[in-house]
C-alpha cells in the first residue's frame, strides 16, 4: 500500500543577497539589486493525505508554491517544520531539460537516467530499446545532447522517466515543449502510467487537464491550501475567482 | 548518536547509488580527453615532464643527479597532482550536479567521491608510468617494500575523499573557498617536500614544518614506498591510516550534515 501524508508542512526558504565588495564600499551602488536578505515561506502549514487511487490536481497562480509541493513529497527539499511521511516507489518528471551529461550520447543519458531513477544496470539495459523507439530519435541517440533541441531533450527524458512504473507519480506540467505527434503518444503513456500507479499528484494550469486525469484537487495561493475538494468544484470556483479579480 | 545515524546515511546512499557513480566516473574518464590525440597518455606525460623540468634546473643550478632526483620528484609529484584535483575538483562538484540534485533523489553524497575516483584511476595510470621510468633509471631499488604502496594508496584515496568532502561542503556554504583553497594549496606545495627532499628541511633546522605537515604524510606513504627504500615502518602506515580515517569520517559526517536540503542551497 502507498500513501502521502503531510502534517502541518512550512518550507521557507533563505533568500540570500549576492553582496559584492563594490556593495560594502559604496553602498546602494547596486540600484538593481535592493532586497535584502530574507525568507520566502514557500509552503505554509500545509496539511495532505493522499491514498491508493487517489490523482490530485494541484492548481493555481505562478508562485504559489505548486511546484515546491511537488519536490517536497519527492524528498528533494526537506521541509522546515512539521511531519511527512511518503510510502511507495516515487518516479518524477520536473524540469525535464536539464539533469543531463552535456557531452554524452543520448544512449548512455539514457543509461544514467534509468539509473537515478533507481534501475538496476540490467533493468535498464533490457528496457533501452523500448525507451529509444518510444523517443523516436532514431541516430541522434549516437550524438552528444549538447546538439539537441529543447524537444528533443523533452523526448529523451519524457521516454525514460515513463519506462517505470512506479507507485507514487509526480508531474509537473513538463511536455509543452514536445511537437504535436509527441504531445498526443505522451498524453496517451501518460494516461496508461495514471492508470497503473498507485497515486498521482499533477500539477498544471489546463483545467481540461485536470478534469480528465485527477480525481481529486486543490488550489493553491501563497503557499496554502485555498479550498480543496472535487476537480469539478475546485477548477469552478478557481476560473470563478480568477475572471472576478 | 547522531554522527552514528549520519555515518550509516552516508554509506546506504553511496551503495544505493553505486552503480549511477561508478557510470558517471567511467563517462568522466571517457571524456576528459575526448578529442584529445594523446588522450589518456597526458595523465603520464604531465608529472613526467615536470619532472625533467624541475630535474633539469635542479641538476644545473644545485648539480644535483638528474637520475637520482628525479624518480623523487615524479614520485611525490604524482600523490601532489591527486590531492590538489581532489580537493579543486570537490569545490565544483555539487555546483555541476546540480540538475541532478534538483529533480531526482539521487544521494549528494556520491558527486564529491565522482571527483576523487576520476583522479584516483589517473594517479594510477601515472603510477604505473613512474615505475616503467623507475625501472630503467634504478633498478637495483626495486625490492618487496614496494608493496606497501597498496595500503598507500588506500590512505591517500581517503585523505582524497575527505578533502573532496569538505571542499565540496564549504563551497556550497561559501563560494569564496575555492579561490582561496587554490591559493592556500599552491603554499602547502612550496612548504610540503616534493620538489625538494626532507633532509634540506632536516639541515636547516626546520624538520616540524614537514613532521607536522599532513600532506607531507599522505604523500609520503605513497612516495616512499614506490621508491622501495623500506624507510617508513608499518607503526607509521598505521598512524597515519587511522588520522586519515578520523578525518574522513568526520568529513562524511559534515556531508551528511550539509546535505540536509542541498537542492535550496545551489
Amino acid at each position: 500500500m502507498s500513501y502521502i501524508e503531510l502534517e502541518n508542512i512550512d518550507l521557507v526558504f533563505n533568500v540570500w543577497h549576492q553582496k559584492r565588495i563594490k556593495d560594502v564600499i559604496i553602498p546602494g551602488s547596486n540600484k538593481f539589486s535592493d532586497y535584502s536578505d530574507g525568507k520566502v515561506h514557500a509552503i505554509d502549514n500545509l496539511s495532505l493525505s493522499l491514498k491508493d487511487g487517489d490523482r490530485l490536481a494541484i492548481i493555481g497562480h505562478n508562485g504559489a508554491g505548486k511546484s515546491t509541493l511537488l519536490k517536497v513529497i519527492s524528498g528533494i527539499y526537506p521541509p522546515s517544520s512539521g511531519t511527512m511521511k511518503v510510502v511507495g516507489n516515487i518516479s518524477s518528471m520536473f524540469e525535464l531539460a536539464t539533469g543531463f551529461e552535456m557531452e554524452q550520447s543520448g544512449w548512455n543519458n539514457i543509461y544514467l537516467r534509468g539509473l537515478m531513477l533507481g534501475l538496476s544496470p540490467q533493468e535498464i539495459k533490457s528496457k533501452m530499446d523500448e525507451i529509444a523507439e518510444f523517443s523516436e530519435l532514431g541516430n541522434y541517440l549516437n550524438m552528444p545532447v549538447k546538439y539537441y533541441s529543447s524537444g528533443m531533450f523533452v523526448r529523451l527524458a519524457f521516454s525514460v522517466s515513463t519506462a517505470i512504473e512506479p507507485d507514487i507519480l509526480l508531474l509537473d506540467e513538463i511536455i509543452a515543449a514536445g511537437d504535436a505527434a509527441f504531445l498526443d503518444k505522451a498524453n496517451k503513456r501518460l494516461q496508461k502510467m495514471i492508470n497503473t500507479s498507485k497515486i498521482m499528484v499533477f500539477v498544471t494550469h489546463n483545467m481540461q487537464s485536470a478534469l480528465s486525469m485527477c480525481n481529486k484537487c486543490i488550489w493553491m495561493q501563497q503557499g496554502k491550501i485555498m479550498l480543496s475538494g472535487s476537480p469539478e468544484f475546485v477548477t469552478n470556483e478557481y476560473l470563478n475567482k480568477s475572471m472576478n479579480r | 548518536m547522531k554522527s552514528m545515524r549520519c555515518l550509516k546515511e552516508y554509506f546506504k546512499g553511496i551503495w544505493k547509488d553505486r552503480y549511477v557513480l561508478i557510470s558517471l566516473v567511467r563517462q568522466d574518464l571517457q571524456m576528459k580527453y575526448n578529442r584529445s590525440i594523446l588522450g589518456v597518455a597526458w595523465q603520464i606525460i604531465t608529472p613526467l615532464g615536470l619532472s625533467f623540468i624541475i630535474g633539469a634546473v635542479y641538476s644545473i643550478i644545485y648539480g644535483v643527479s638528474p637520475i637520482e632526483f628525479m624518480p623523487i620528484l615524479f614520485s611525490g609529484l604524482n600523490p601532489w597532482l591527486f590531492v590538489t584535483s581532489s580537493a579543486d575538483g570537490g569545490t565544483n562538484s555539487y555546483i555541476s550536479a546540480e540538475g541532478y540534485l534538483k529533480q531526482t533523489q539521487v544521494s549528494p553524497q556520491i558527486f564529491p567521491i565522482r571527483t576523487v575516483l576520476v583522479a584516483f584511476i589517473n594517479l594510477l595510470y601515472a603510477m604505473g608510468a613512474f615505475f616503467i621510468v623507475y625501472l630503467f633509471l634504478q633498478p637495483q631499488n626495486f625490492s618487496l617494500c614496494m608493496l606497501a604502496i597498496i595500503p598507500g594508496l588506500i590512505i591517500i584515496l581517503l585523505a582524497g575523499v575527505g578533502l573532496a568532502n569538505f571542499s565540496s561542503a564549504i563551497t556550497v556554504n561559501v563560494r569564496d573557498f575555492q579561490p582561496l583553497q587554490s591559493l592556500i594549496l599552491q603554499g602547502v606545495f612550496y612548504a610540503t617536500p616534493i620538489i625538494y627532499l626532507p633532509t634540506m628541511l632536516d639541515e636547516k633546522g626546520y624538520s616540524l614544518v614537514y613532521k607536522l605537515n599532513p600532506f607531507y604524510h599522505i604523500i609520503n606513504v605513497v612516495r616512499s614506498a614506490a621508491l622501495g627504500m623500506g624507510t617508513e615502518s608499518v607503526t607509521y602506515y598505521f598512524e597515519v591510516f587511522a588520522c586519515v580515517t578520523v578525518f574522513f569520517l568526520i568529513s562524511a559526517v559534515v556531508t551528511m550534515k550539509n546535505n540536509h536540503g542541498i537542492a535550496m542551497k545551489l
